[in-house]
């Protein structure tokens, strides 16, 4: 197992309520897996969780083997696990090249950036394209794509990707579900998401899970959820 | 009669619709939900009507009144409140003084404001919606040392000391703990069995069903249903739009 979450709780303040109550996860190498339920349902809490961004008040993420449960962000990036954003977050002011080498902030190995550089223009030709360009005059699509490649400078081995399409066109996100396949499949680099669409998102993933209310409901294949009759009641209540 | 009509309202930022013709009313008495993917355009709906942000086509009336475009301080005093996804109180004021601060001042004249006569009312006043939503006990204490559902209560005291006919609620137990999300249900549903009229933004389904008489739902800037909980539970095009498609 690459990383196994086992029974966490979740709150985003000292005395405040539970926002995840007793999630796990099992996500193998090389595999696509989604999370996916109702707003409110504690996806993308999950994955802030994972990558120390929020400390859980109980249970454990394992990762290679090794318990990261409660260590910082930078920490968990240096152990091949990157995390990509859901609100915006490049540098506006800051050039195509900038941005790119911000997500390299811990290496300090000059060669090992170019050669992670020059993977992150072969999978976003457009990036090199505009690379002086101000990140700023960039559409939304590009953005995006910038995002990733950002997350991608220091090849990591596990990608966190928190809505991947969210106020991207239908055309839009399905070209970026297309570069996660392909960064799965040409890299072998886990992906685990958090996906509004989840029809979507379960269309292209290995496995899924279904949270509902900060708790674990369905979870199985993205062919057994999709054909799961339970998935009306789960999100429209009842 | 008609409390609230909206009708073929349009808001578009570049090319972007956030909502798109647009056409739905509230009773006068009744309690309406709107529902409605994330980035569907129910906030932005909210901002046409309260008077935050100018529609690009249509119209909203409040009874009778053509309010389109009208300024949302005019709006509010006529009698149409809203409220915010967060919060917005003054953090370092106590909860009272954020109450009072929502003392509407259509009724003012020079003399009272010149000799306060109608100070001791006002208190009384906030001190009862303050007790209304259950705060008494925190009463003098900051803001801003709120919880963020204790901080949702005290923007309902706020809205009901404007004493609106209309209540916009956005999101009213978005981010707010499972016993203060049955106390702020019980408190809607108490001003609107008195006979206040609302229409409300949420995105707890269980809630939202609950309590509300009737429900509209948005995708992509347009209504793609209207009907009871029972009708939108079993709408294939309200599953698609909240599961994906």
């Amino acid at each position: 197992m690459l990383l196994e979450v086992s029974n966490i709780d979740v709150a985003y303040a000292k005395f405040s309520y539970l926002v995840l109550k007793g999630v796990s996860l099992n996500i193998s190498q090389g595999q696509v897996v989604s999370l996916i339920g109702p707003n409110g349902a504690g996806k993308s809490t999950a994955l802030r969780a994972i990558f120390g961004l929020l400390r859980p008040r109980k249970g454990k993420v394992v990762y290679k083997g090794e318990d990261i449960t409660g260590i910082s962000p930078i920490e968990i990036l240096k152990k091949g696990i990157a995390f990509v954003f859901q609100e915006s977050s490049i540098f506006p002011s800051m050039s195509v090249y900038e941005n790119l080498e911000m997500g390299a902030f811990i290496q300090d190995d000059k060669a090992k950036f170019k050669e992670n550089l020059e993977r992150v223009y072969a999978l976003f030709p457009v990036l090199k394209y505009k690379l002086h360009k101000r990140a700023g005059i960039l559409s939304g699509g590009e953005r995006r794509m910038l995002e990733v490649g950002r997350s991608m400078i220091l090849n990591p081995n596990l990608l966190l990707v928190d809505e991947p399409s969210v106020g991207l066109s239908p055309k839009l996100m399905g070209m970026v579900f297309e570069k996660l396949i392909e960064i799965n499949r040409e890299g072998n680099i886990t992906i685990v998401m958090v996906e509004q669409n989840a029809k979507q998102a379960l269309e292209i993933s290995d496995y899924a899970y279904l949270l509902v209310d900060g708790m674990n409901r369905i979870e199985g294949t993205g062919k057994e959820i999709l054909e799961n009759t339970d998935i009306r009641k789960l999100y429209l209540g009842g | 009669m008609k409390a609230l009509s909206v009708v073929d309202l349009s808001k578009h930022f570049g090319g972007v619709y956030a909502v798109d013709g647009v056409t739905l009313h509230v009773d006068e008495g009744e309690l309406v939900g709107l529902m409605g993917p994330n980035g569907s355009g129910k906030t932005t709906l909210f901002n046409c009507v309260a008077g935050f942000y100018k529609p690009d086509g249509g119209q909203v009336y409040l009874k009778e009144n053509d309010i389109t475009g009208w300024k949302m301080e005019t709006i509010c005093e006529l009698g149409l409140y809203r409220t915010f996804q967060l919060p917005r109180v003054f953090p370092e004021l106590t909860v009272l003084q954020n109450v009072l601060l929502s003392q509407p001042h259509r009724n003012e004249s020079l003399l009272d404001v010149m000799f306060k006569s109608s100070q001791r009312e006002l208190v009384e006043r906030a001190r009862g919606f303050i007790e209304f939503v259950g705060l008494t006990h925190l009463i003098e204490e900051p803001a801003g040392s709120l919880s963020g559902g204790q901080q949702k209560l005290l923007e309902l005291a706020s809205a009901l000391m404007k004493n609106p006919e209309v209540i916009l609620l956005d999101e009213p137990t978005g981010g707010v703990n499972p016993t203060v999300i049955n106390e702020i249900k019980k408190l809607i549903l108490e001003l609107n069995a008195s006979g206040k009229t609302f229409l409300v933004i949420e995105h707890n389904m269980d809630v939202i069903m609950d309590i509300a008489q009737r429900l509209y739902v948005l995708d992509y800037g347009e209504l793609i249903a209207d009907g009871s909980s029972e009708e939108i539970r079993n709408n294939d095009k309200v599953l698609e739009a909240y599961f994906g498609r």
